[in-house]
């Protein structure tokens, strides 16, 4: 009997130790899938054939560069690269020479005034730009010494006696003889049209308008009158 | 002339005025070089007769050949100024207009002020002078609804091309001498619609 009943007990004894054994292998693998389902969204990936290639860095997002100041030499440089080229279309007319500094106005005058007055088309050039920017009572003085500038009588010496013309092929010619005057007096027109706040600058354009209105150059006459007439001067 | 042709080409026009649509087309690069190539034939080199001339068309010899001087080149004149004397002269090839020739100004012939407008050379006016047109198509009328067609529409052109244009239109339209034409060319091109 007492035989028996150890058999019995190490029966026991063994049916419990499989039944342990089981339910702790069961409960591994469950806390193994819920951790997977947890973190995992995507498939695993499967098993690469091809060498590993390392993923790409990040690329930092650069600032965008500041525009690179460009000197006063720098700019006149570009001007005479603009009036060489006789290409009035160039883009950088409108793009290059929209803030000017006082020193990039000082160079540009510079540049007026070492010009041979029968490059008129150039000067007008420097005017025309120069006179985009009027801001100052020194820019207006700039403008009026332009003004009063003696006729030019010819486009090879201005100085030389004015030639005889047939009236018709020449038509664009008085406009061109006169061309920085013209520019010098479409930079106040325009000024005038902004309606400037500075009543002593608005003050100083109308007098050299009405200045140049008696000009012996016609055209130059003719043009400041028109500029009276519709600031309402005249 | 190469060049300024080139920059002709490449003109595109945000609009076009009526005047401009009658006589050349759209605001446009290649409409442009069609109307030229349609009327001038050859370009030889000549001085006109004249030592201040740009270009001219000698009619008896070929009305359809375009004579340009060396001023063309010498002279410093704005680009836009340049193409106005070509589209000018080339206006003057056509035989079935009796080549637009001009119309004397009028006598006296004085600007909006009153006051005489005259050559700037000589001091001379342009009083009697066959230095007008009566009519918007001549070539005082063409060139200078082109401009101003350029002045106002030109989407490419720099503000000093298209500052030049409006320049050089404006002191053309001053050869018009015909109210008519004068009112037509107004309301074409100078009228607030446009501004």
């Amino acid at each position: 009997m007492t035989r028996k009943f150890g058999f019995f007990a190490i029966f026991i004894c063994l049916l419990v130790a499989v039944y342990m054994l089981e339910r702790a292998k069961t409960a591994s693998v469950e806390v193994s899938m819920s951790s997977a389902t947890a973190t995992t969204v995507e498939p695993p990936a499967p098993a690469s054939v091809q060498p590993e290639v390392p993923a790409p860095m990040p690329v930092p997002i650069a600032p965008s560069p500041a525009p690179v100041p460009v000197s006063s030499v720098e700019k006149v440089k570009m001007l005479e690269d603009i009036l060489a080229s006789k290409n009035d279309n160039d883009p950088r007319l409108d793009s290059e020479f929209n803030n000017l500094t006082d020193n990039d106005k000082a160079a540009l005058q510079k540049k007026y005034s070492d010009e041979n007055r029968e490059k008129l088309n150039e000067r007008g050039t420097i005017v025309y730009l120069l006179g985009r920017t009027i801001s100052s009572s020194h820019d207006l003085v700039f403008i009026k010494q332009v003004t009063e500038e003696p006729i030019c009588n010819n486009f090879e010496n201005c100085n030389a006696i004015p030639r005889d013309d047939d009236s018709d092929h020449t038509g664009a010619n008085d406009v061109t003889l006169a061309y920085p005057q013209v520019m010098a007096l479409k930079s106040l027109e325009r000024f005038l049209q902004t309606n400037p706040q500075d009543y002593a600058l608005k003050q100083q354009s109308l007098e050299i308008v009405n200045t140049a209105a008696g000009s012996r150059n016609d055209v130059v006459a003719r043009m400041a009158r028109q500029i009276l007439d519709q600031s309402g001067q005249n | 002339m190469i060049a300024d042709m080139n920059f002709v080409g490449t003109i595109q026009g945000s609009a076009t005025s009526p005047l401009h649509q009658q006589i050349f087309g759209a605001v446009n690069g290649p409409t442009y070089l069609q109307f030229f190539d349609a009327r001038v034939k050859a370009i030889g080199l000549s001085g006109c007769g004249d030592p201040n001339a740009v270009a001219c068309v000698i009619p008896m010899m070929g009305s359809s050949k375009m004579w340009i001087t060396q001023n063309y080149i010498k002279f410093s004149h704005p680009q836009i100024a340049r193409s106005m004397v070509v589209f000018h002269e080339s206006r003057h090839t056509e035989v079935n207009h009796g080549n637009w020739g001009h119309a004397n100004c009028p006598t006296p012939f004085n600007d909006p002020q009153g006051n005489p407008i005259k050559s700037i050379w000589t001091g001379a006016v342009l009083a009697g002078k066959p230095a007008c047109d009566i009519t918007p198509f001549g070539s005082y009328g063409s060139s200078l609804i082109m401009l101003k067609n350029v002045s106002k529409f030109c989407a490419n052109c720099t503000d000093k091309v298209k500052t030049d244009a409006g320049i050089y239109a404006d002191d053309q339209f001053k050869r018009i001498i015909n109210p008519q034409a004068v009112a037509a060319i107004k309301k074409d091109l100078y009228s607030v619609r446009f501004q």
